[in-house]
């Protein structure tokens, strides 16, 4: 809607407002007299920066958080600074009518300032870096995106929760004063230390040809018709933060008392909804960043894999098959090796792939195919039995269950058939992998069963499942690093079984 | 910095006064003979003159209202007020909050009604500081308004309470207001002890909240009772002296 219905302030709506207060159930848009409206959050956190989008009714209020490495102020060479500053957008002004931005927005800002910094919401102790040379300075813009009533709750609202989703950079101090400031890849960034949490409530007060009514949290209709506000800031424990009642009708000892006491049962309620806010958006800015870090395409994959495994775990009761309990193997708690540092990352989507040309990554799949087709070709014939991995429907003593290792080997496949792409997509040649006997052995995973294998030779039965999974990450390595290998028994028996190799190749 | 007793163990503060006890108060109505209205008022240490002009025509066309008088309010904080010389910026952040709460105040006070189209100017001079500069600004204003003849609700009054050493004291000074403890500067209506202005700063719990709020809305009464006392003294000579003639 380009133009949106104002609100005009008349005769009418004045008597129809003071009217249905006079009821002294209901409001024009249907609250209660102590209700207040529909609040949404919008969190987001970037290096350095936080952000809270609040919707508070029709009131929308952006705050930003950003942090600076500053000299400190010299009378404070201990104290960090934390800046405040409240701009009313055009975008909230065109809406109401007039709205003087300047001496509104000093008001609001001071409200913040006294609420959080006044009070000693955060010890700007902790934002010192080293005494008297650096500083951070942490700076909240709150920019009024709508006016629909109520700015300063909504204003203070987003303030209070941007400061609690920043996260501030670590840093180190070298000896000789040097201050580095990590990236939150290199190192975790700190939440703030922040003592309470204060949040404002606003009260309107009407005067009703002499009675006064008061209301809590008043839209934008009932701020053009209120002859004055109260706004008291409190935190979860019933400490009164800050006070601000700014001309405007004048009121009673009792009224403001009473006033505090519905404001500190309101910021109660808020303050336990502002957790749990701030809790799933903690947890989804983590998983954002472990996302970005350990690479797209396979830690999807991957967190699906495991998501599956921990519903293949429940319900735990006594008629569960214990042995469930302990699938969770290496590979399912760690996404390393196959992302990290391999040459297969290239092709797991991640955002760090082989730096090389196109022709060393070629000549590269062809050697790490090759090698493992020789090992376990090898092994086999040197050790005579099934690879570990068909050990279908035999209940193993590290208790992998059927279901787990179907999963894994349809993961193997997939991991398989992106290998012989990529490969192919880079013109080199793939030497086909050609395990002995079994013909289930050549199938799905046939790679990653002669993996299985490679690894089973050194390991005994028991640890032989949990490390299926490190298989993945040490075929790749063991295919990289063939000169530097150190299973120097494996590469023995590799060349001394020539006739096996041969055999092998015969097949496919 | 030494830790100072705020309250000592015979009860006294400081500068000599129990924690119910206001500063002494001074003040004098018509010191400027050009101004429609003037005060001069001391609390303590702290000195302050408030100058009224008008009611006058609006300044800016767009700004009048038709039905009511409009009020405007300049604080200056004088550069030699304080213990450090400072020059301070007129949009200064504190200033622009100090000058918008005197500005709302006296517009829930006077019978703006009365006077429509036009406009009240206020100037307050803060020419020396010691805490409390806020109440101070709101006494003298008030007292301009009443030499001023602008009718008015009710005379406002103001003073500050605080929370020192466990105590809800009266009237805090720049040290007390300044250690970082609980200051509320309280204006009423006195008649009806109808609260104006309400801040605070610095954290409370709600009941020795209570408990100041209860101690501020005392030290206004007291401030009241001595401006009172004043404005009925500066205007039996007014009237004594017109009788004269």
């Amino acid at each position: 809607m380009a133009i949106r219905d104002g609100f005009t302030h008349t005769i009418n709506t004045n008597a129809f407002v003071l009217e249905t207060l006079r009821g002294g159930k209901q409001r024009i848009d249907g609250r209660e007299l102590n209700t207040l409206r529909q609040i949404a959050f919008q969190f987001t956190r970037s290096e350095g920066q936080a952000s809270v989008l609040v919707q508070w009714g029709r009131t929308q209020t952006l705050a930003v958080v950003s942090a600076e490495v500053v000299p400190p102020y010299p009378d404070r060479p201990t104290d960090g600074a934390l800046m405040f500053n409240v701009e009313l957008s055009k975008m909230a002004e065109a809406s109401v009518g007039l709205l003087r931005a300047s001496p509104l927005a000093t008001e609001i800002t001071r409200i913040i300032e006294r609420g959080i910094r006044d009070s000693q919401a955060l010890d700007t102790e902790t934002l010192c870096i080293v005494a008297g040379e650096k500083v951070w300075q942490l700076r909240v813009d709150v920019h009024i995106l709508d006016n629909g009533g109520n700015l300063v709750d909504a204003a203070a609202l987003a303030a209070i929760a941007a400061l609690q989703h920043f996260r501030r950079p670590d840093v180190t101090v070298s000896g000789e004063g040097f201050v580095e400031v990590h990236h939150s890849d290199e190192r975790e960034a700190q939440p703030l230390a922040l003592h309470h949490v204060p949040l404002c409530i606003t009260f309107a007060l009407f005067d009703d040809m002499g009675k006064q009514r008061v209301v809590v949290d008043p839209d934008e209709v009932e701020e053009a018709v209120m002859k004055g506000r109260v706004t008291i800031a409190l935190n979860a424990h019933r400490e009164v933060c800050t006070l601000h009642k700014n001309g405007g009708m004048a009121m009673s000892a009792e009224t403001l008392l009473a006033c505090a006491d519905v404001a500190a049962a309101k910021v109660v309620a808020l303050h336990e909804r502002l957790r749990e806010e701030l809790q799933k958006a903690d947890a989804a800015a983590r998983q954002a960043r472990e996302q970005r870090l350990r690479g797209g395409a396979a830690f999807a994959s991957h967190t699906a894999h495991l998501a599956s495994l921990m519903q293949a775990a429940q319900p735990m009761d006594e008629t569960a098959d214990l042995t469930r309990v302990g699938h969770l193997g290496y590979d399912d708690l760690h996404v390393t090796g196959k992302v990290r540092d391999a040459p297969e990352r290239a092709l797991g989507g991640g955002a760090r792939g082989l730096q090389g040309d196109e022709a060393a990554k070629s000549a590269l799949f062809a050697q790490m195919a090759k090698a493992a087709a020789d090992a376990s070709a090898g092994l086999e014939s040197k050790l005579g039995k099934a690879p570990v991995g068909k050990r279908k429907g035999k209940d193993t003593a590290s208790g992998v269950g059927d279901a787990e290792l179907d999963e894994f080997d349809k993961v193997a496949a997939g991991l398989k058939q992106q290998a012989a792409s990529g490969a192919r997509s880079l013109g080199g040649t793939v030497s086909a992998p050609a395990p002995a006997a079994d013909d289930d052995a050549m199938d799905s995973g046939s790679e990653e069963e002669q993996v299985v294998v490679l690894k089973s030779s050194f390991k005994t039965g028991n640890e032989a499942a949990s490390d299926m999974a490190a298989a993945a990450s040490a075929a790749a390595a063991k295919a990289s690093a063939q000169a530097g290998d150190s299973d120097d028994d494996l590469m023995a028996a590799v060349k001394s079984k020539p006739k096996g190799k041969g055999k092998a190749r015969q097949k496919k | 910095m030494s830790r100072l007793d705020f309250i000592s163990l015979a009860g006294l503060r400081p500068d000599g006064r129990r924690a119910k006890e206001i500063r002494r108060i001074r003040c004098r109505l018509g010191v400027l003979r050009e101004a429609d209205g003037s005060a001069y008022l001391e609390m303590g240490q702290t000195k302050v003159i408030a100058i009224v002009k008008g009611p006058h025509e609006v300044s800016r066309r767009s700004d009048m209202l038709i039905d009511k008088a409009i009020v405007n309010c300049e604080f200056n904080l004088a550069p030699f007020a304080g213990s450090d010389r400072r020059k301070r910026r007129p949009t200064d952040r504190k200033t622009v909050e100090m000058a918008m709460s005197i500005k709302a105040v006296f517009e829930g006070a006077v019978m703006l009604e009365l006077y429509p189209r036009t406009q009240i100017d206020l100037y307050i001079h803060l020419i020396q500081t010691d805490g409390g500069q806020l109440p101070a600004s709101i006494n003298a204003a008030s007292l301009a308004l009443t030499d001023a003849g602008i009718s008015m609700r009710d005379m406002v009054v103001s003073c500050s309470a605080g929370h020192v050493d466990g105590q809800a004291v009266m009237d805090l000074n720049h040290m007390e207001q300044s250690h970082g403890g609980a200051y509320v500067p309280l204006a009423i209506l006195p008649r009806g002890s109808e609260i104006l202005l309400a801040k605070m700063e610095a954290r409370l719990p709600l009941d020795i909240f209570q408990e100041v709020l209860a101690t501020a809305l005392e030290a206004c009464r007291q401030v009241h009772a001595i401006m009172r006392g004043e404005v009925r003294e500066h205007h039996a000579a007014l009237l004594a002296a017109q009788l004269a003639l």
